[in-house]
């Protein structure tokens, strides 16, 4: 369980360890409100980021962040759509 | 798992979900209690196979769980459709709760720990000066001194090797 300490450095690595494996992967947060932190976790069940804080100055950045890893499983691309087959019957 | 405590677990619509989880946040403030999160995105629909290989053009549904990890837990699916609405209620819906407990940073406690960090630091890369008598009186406190450095010699080399590795 590695925690990493910077937050760029942090969301720089959740990122490319979601791309290596969209489909394994998992985001988790733990929130305690009884010691007013925050805990995030990125893991592929292989290799696991943790990220502490206690500071709502995070909130921003923590709220980017939730929307890019969701983004990102959803995968929200426009699907190509294929070229118009040629019609072979006649209308 | 033993489900004797009666557990839980209802798959809502994303509506019901963010009111849900706006009740679970009440319930575990202040003292004691926590609050799981976790996403992922959804392979499995309906017990149909899940494709081995992710396909890039497809499109996939977000799964949302929420547990306070006793006896509730609460799930929902987002559609990529739904994704920028749900994204703004659930972004606030966090907020507002956690920047009541989430505290600013104490300028006081930093200052602290930096400073007392980099005294630490000091005398790591200081060293200390082995001295005093060999025999007789103040031989142990000669030998405390020996392991002392030791043990900074260490952890100055460690902290060398950190530093040309980050370099």
């Amino acid at each position: 369980m590695v925690y990493i300490k910077s937050w760029t450095e942090y969301q720089a690595e959740a990122e490319k360890l979601y791309e290596q494996q969209p489909e394994r992967t998992r985001y988790c947060v733990k929130y305690r409100a009884a010691d007013g932190s925050l805990v995030l976790k990125v893991t592929d069940d292989n290799l696991c980021l943790k990220y502490k804080t206690q500071s709502s100055i995070m909130l921003n950045r923590f709220e980017a962040f939730n929307l890019s890893m969701m983004s990102k499983m959803q995968n929200r691309r426009p699907v190509v759509s294929p070229p118009p087959a040629p019609q072979t019957a006649s209308k | 798992m033993g489900s004797g405590k009666g557990k839980q677990h209802e798959i809502l619509d994303n509506d019901e979900f963010l009111k849900s989880l706006a009740t679970l946040f009440e319930k575990t403030t202040a003292s004691k209690g926590s609050i799981w999160l976790t996403h992922k995105r959804l392979t499995y629909e309906d017990g149909a196979e899940p494709s081995p290989s992710s396909d890039p053009s497809k499109e996939y549904s977000c799964l949302l769980r929420a547990t306070d990890g006793k006896s509730q837990t609460i799930s929902t699916h987002i559609a990529p459709s739904s994704l920028p609405t749900f994204q703004a209620h659930y972004g606030t819906l966090l907020k507002s709760t956690m920047t009541q407990t989430l505290r600013k940073r104490d300028k006081k406690k930093e200052k602290a720990r930096v400073e007392a960090a980099a005294l630490k630091k000091k005398k790591i890369m200081d060293g200390v000066l082995v001295e005093g008598p060999k025999r007789g009186n103040g031989r142990k406190k000669r030998e405390r001194l020996q392991k002392v450095k030791v043990r900074l010699d260490e952890a100055r080399k460690k902290l060398e090797e950190k530093e040309r590795q980050t370099k």
